[in-house]
């Protein structure tokens, strides 16, 4: 658990990589983790939440036999990452324009996104070994 | 605060600069990338060393991308190389590749700035 501010974001990705090499010797896993992680909550962080009020950010990683289950609860205002329009990537190309992309890419890493909306947004994501 | 999750290594050679990166770069560590760099992609080739770069994020991505299209209005390059499996692979994933120059190591990052040197002389 930890309060809305970037700052606080560079340790937890720091942190995950040791967690996650505890429970798979996939090093792969490793940077998908994190960077599902990092770029979900720094969507929270810089879109859900005003700037000036301290809000909480939930974030659950656990490790089962085949898959890592990751939950991000937050109270902000509504989004879901599935709904998210993609970046037309040739644009991106010609344009050379990257905003948008890291709810992409997470779209890439993840096997399984649910999610759900109660007072703030519930992601339930499945990260298969 | 964050001087050591992203250690930046700077050495000037005669044809390229070399920039060897340590750590990870988010949206924490990006401005020292951004700081360090720009100056450098804007006077001569540079080479940036991946090897020892354990995370970079969307963010970190966007700033090579800005980093090489710089250098690319100066009429230089910005070479990555020894990037690990999965960076390669999202760089790909999100259909990037083919706007890096990308080498799988630093000789051959050097061969490449070696060999364009080379073609500019004849």
């Amino acid at each position: 658990m930890f309060n809305n501010d970037l700052t606080n974001l560079t340790m937890l990705v720091k942190n995950i990589e040791s967690f996650i090499q505890q429970h798979s010797e996939n090093a792969k896993l490793v940077y998908k983790v994190q960077l599902v992680v990092d770029e979900i909550v720094t969507n929270i962080i810089k879109y859900g939440y005003k700037k000036e009020e301290e809000n909480t950010i939930i974030v659950n990683i656990r490790s089962f036999q085949n898959l890592f289950t990751i939950t991000i609860k937050d109270n902000a205002k509504y989004f879901n990452p599935m709904e998210h329009t993609l970046p037309d990537l040739n644009k991106h190309k010609e344009l050379k324009k990257t905003g948008g992309l890291g709810i992409f890419m997470t779209r890439q890493y993840v096997d399984k996104l649910d999610h759900d909306y109660q007072n703030g947004n519930i992601l339930k994501i499945k990260i298969y070994k | 605060m964050f001087d050591d999750l992203l250690k930046i290594t700077v050495k000037d050679e005669r044809r390229y600069i070399l920039v060897s990166l340590v750590g990870i770069i988010d949206n924490n560590t990006y401005l020292d990338f951004v700081k360090r760099c720009t100056p450098l992609v804007n006077k001569k080739n540079v080479i940036i060393n991946f090897q020892e770069l354990k995370y970079i994020s969307s963010t970190g991505i966007g700033v090579l991308l800005k980093l090489t299209s710089l250098s690319k209005m100066k009429g230089y390059r910005v070479v990555i190389c020894a990037l690990r499996e999965p960076i390669i692979r999202i760089i790909k994933l999100i259909k990037m590749d083919k706007l890096f120059m990308i080498e799988e190591s630093m000789e051959d990052a050097i061969d490449l700035i070696n060999s364009d040197y080379k073609k500019k002389k004849k």
